[in-house]
């Protein structure tokens, strides 16, 4: 009975290791840096002629560069050094000439590029 | 790593007070009185009341409007334990103080039980490892509305608002109901949400159904234990089935899969079906009144968690109750008195007011006031209602458990005839096998649903139904293999079904079968994971659209081509249809599912002109797609692409 008992517990005490396991898992991919493997750019303010923007950064890159282009014409660029799981607000001033075309921000690392774009 | 180890504690702690306490009291409460239940009984049937009576206290505590609230729920329950305890203690300890030790494992039996349960755990916990980020559609789904009710503290109205086709004019319909949701479903969850303090968008609603399905393989086995009980080999059929269904197609619906897929109403049912089917067949055979009225509680339960599983019950039961009589036909009259003479008897008949005022005036279940049962009834029109193929079914339940089965379902067939024919003679209604007929009941009536449902004119998913037939084709072809592989008299060393010479290599043979076939299976379906990545980049991209959403904006976002993207509701606390989806393709076709098609065109086509329509109409505003998906988006400047990662990108919509 005795033998039994302690079967009983050991496996009782082994499912609620497997499901604490489970949950710090969880935990783990839960947090946006698990895999360090993506990053994401936004307008700071989507709905008007703003085109501040934000690079949230969850992948091994640090080193970013940005270009600001109207309509293929580079108007500004610069450089952002950014490390995991921080994020970084880029202000740009828009100007009255940008009226009524495409204003393309194009964010570049080592390893490819991302664009967000508005036609103010 | 505090704040880890804190929130364990509080989600074990919920787990105990809502999965374990109540039903754990009134189990302790009804063996002092009536000695029913085995400790191992007492603790399976732990979780199944626990179920109802944590559902039922917080309906009432809903209808009496009373807020929802970690304290109002805990204390509902300590109230409803404590009372519990006290009549165990004080007020109905009479007849048997302590519950009989029907089955006594032995050393061996005991070991290999729990080796069978710690592998089962061992391997879905390996699947789930992969799949723990909550990510399912239905278990987004299902999570909505669980946080509809830790947030508002109040019992939900299931609504949702839909885009309605005018002649003139797209719109989004007034709240309308939906008849998906069961209450069960959510209340549970909800209740340790709010006791853990834990979000609905973290582990534990898996880990919850996790433990349910661990439970459902015990539930099963006590099943098992009590349906052969005048079996010599009923703990041995009981160990195989566990064998059957814990480690082998461990990661398969309905196991696995279904933990981390969120089906909650079929992992629930699972647990709830066989301990229903427990009490009825524990009412017959022994003719107890109060065993039949825990019956109608396990009953009750079901049909306030879900209607499949209840549909399926219930048809099972009927049938079994059919057979029995069809079978004694000519002692019909006898057994029809038996079975009035229990049902007409104080506590069922108190039970059954008790359900019917429940209904009337706590909470009736959803499918029934919006009448969603006659969607059900008649021929099945969608192509998954229509039926499996053998192939298909024999898929589902895996060929050795099925093929074992067959065998085992033929040896019961001879043991109903030998004992039909010596019954001839003198009949007894204790000699009914009920065993023979509770599961034939419930095997005919999940194949026919499966594989031929235009037989019994009932329309719901085939594949959904087959998965069901695991657990009983299970219990059969766990009955061949005790057959086989027991000793006919159990005073004699050698008198086995088979020949010793064959003894040997048919057992190596079987189990190889049975071994490799569900291992392959667990193989087969480990791969299949969404990474982490890609689901917490549509998190990001949800969390993006809710700190810019502002009044009645409206977002469109692709089902077809998002993971997790039924997480972003969740975000947004909206509405169950906010943001509107691009479902998949083939419910546009159906002429079923979908009557409209601007959800479709404003992903598919947006710059059509009845897209462009529908996106001023109904005012989309932002529009969430896969990046891989999005150069539609890019040949007009009227939509901004305001936000990218590198799954998803999210447009505005700069128009009028």
């Amino acid at each position: 009975m005795t033998h039994s008992k302690t079967t009983v517990a050991a496996l009782v005490v082994f499912f609620i290791l497997c499901l604490s396991y489970l949950a710090h898992a969880e935990m783990q991919q839960q947090d946006y840096n698990y895999g360090e493997s993506w990053w994401t750019t936004y307008f700071n303010d989507p709905k008007d002629a703003n085109l501040s923007f934000a690079i949230e950064n969850h992948s091994k890159e640090k080193a970013f560069h940005w270009e600001l282009s109207s309509d293929k014409a580079l108007i500004s660029q610069g450089d952002a050094t950014i490390g995991l799981g921080e994020k970084k607000l880029i202000s740009v001033q828009s100007a009255q000439d940008m009226i009524d075309k495409k204003m393309t921000i194009k964010i570049s690392t080592s390893k490819g590029f991302k664009e967000i774009y508005k036609k103010l | 790593m505090l704040s880890f180890i804190f929130s364990q504690f509080a989600f074990y702690f919920s787990l105990l007070i809502v999965l374990f306490w109540p039903g754990y009291f009134l189990t302790r409460m009804l063996n002092a009185k009536f000695g029913f239940f085995t400790k191992l009984e007492e603790i399976v049937f732990s979780v199944g009341f626990s179920i109802f009576f944590s559902n039922v206290l917080m309906l009432i505590l809903g209808a009496l409007g009373i807020l929802i609230t970690k304290f109002s729920i805990l204390i509902a329950i300590i109230f409803f334990s404590l009372l519990c305890f006290l009549l165990e203690k004080y007020g109905l300890k009479n007849k048997a103080s302590t519950a009989k030790e029907k089955f006594s494992f032995s050393k061996k039996q005991t070991l290999l039980i729990c080796i069978i349960l710690g592998l089962s755990i061992f391997i879905r916990t390996i699947y789930l490892k992969n799949s723990i980020l909550p990510s399912a559609t239905d278990l987004g789904h299902h999570m909505y509305w669980t946080n509809v009710i830790a947030s508002s503290g109040k019992i939900p109205n299931y609504q949702q608002r839909n885009v309605i086709v005018d002649s003139e004019k797209y719109t989004i319909s007034e709240p309308q109901n939906i008849s998906d949701f069961i209450i069960g479903e959510h209340l549970i969850f909800a209740a340790i949400s709010l006791i853990s303090g834990i979000s609905v968008i973290s582990y534990f609603p898996v880990l919850t159904l996790f433990v349910i399905n661990i439970f459902s393989l015990l539930a099963i086995f006590v099943f098992s234990l009590r349906l052969f009980e005048n079996y010599k080999e009923n703990i041995n059929i009981s160990i195989i089935t566990l064998f059957l269904l814990g480690p082998l197609f461990a990661i398969a619906p309905p196991q696995a899969k279904f933990i981390s897929g969120g089906v909650i109403g079929n992992i629930i049912g699972n647990l709830l079906l066989p301990l229903a089917l427990y009490f009825f067949l524990r009412s017959m055979r022994e003719k107890n009144k109060v065993l039949l009225m825990l019956g109608l509680i396990f009953s009750m339960n079901l049909f306030y968690t879900h209607h499949l599983t209840a549909l399926i019950f219930i048809l099972s039961l009927m049938l079994s109750l059919f057979l029995i009589l069809v079978f004694n036909f000519k002692n019909r009259i006898e057994i029809l008195k038996n079975w009035l003479k229990i049902f007409f008897s104080m506590p069922v008949i108190l039970f059954l007011i008790f359900s019917a005022s429940f209904a009337f005036l706590i909470y009736t279940p959803t499918y029934i006031t919006n009448q969603a049962i006659k969607t059900v009834i008649g021929a099945p029109k969608k192509i998954e209602h229509t039926g499996l193929s053998l192939t298909q079914f024999k898929d589902t339940l895996g060929e050795p458990r099925l093929a074992l089965a067959i065998f085992g379902i033929l040896i019961l067939s001879s043991s109903l005839l030998k004992q039909i024919r010596s019954k001839e003679k003198s009949f007894s209604y204790e000699k009914i096998s009920f065993d023979i007929f509770i599961l034939a009941g419930w095997i005919v009536v999940i194949s026919i649903i499966s594989l031929y449902p235009q037989l019994i004119k009932i329309g719901i998913p085939s594949a959904r139904v087959a998965n069901y037939g695991t657990y009983p084709f299970s219990i059969a072809a766990s009955f061949c293999i005790a057959s086989l592989f027991s000793k006919r008299n159990r005073n004699s060393n050698n008198d086995f079904f088979l020949k010793h010479y064959l003894f040997f290599y048919t057992f190596i043979l079987l189990f190889m079968f049975l071994i490799v076939s569900g291992f392959y299976d667990n193989g087969q379906n480990l791969a299949q994971t969404i990474a982490p990545q890609k689901i917490n980049q549509t998190f990001n991209a949800s969390e993006f659209l809710a700190k810019n959403i502002t009044g009645n904006e409206q977002v469109e976002s692709d089902h077809v081509y998002i993971k997790a993207d039924s997480w972003t509701k969740i975000f947004l606390m909206k509405d169950y249809n906010f943001p509107m989806y691009r479902a998949n393709f083939d419910r546009y076709e159906n002429g079923i599912d979908r009557n409209e098609k601007c959800t479709l065109n404003m992903i598919s086509l947006p710059n059509d002109t009845d897209s462009q329509k529908c996106f001023s109409d109904l005012n989309v505003k932002y529009i969430m797609v896969s990046k891989n998906d999005s150069a539609q988006f890019q040949k007009n400047l009227s939509f901004w692409q305001i936000y990218s990662n590198n799954e998803i990108t999210i447009y505005y919509r700069n128009a009028q």
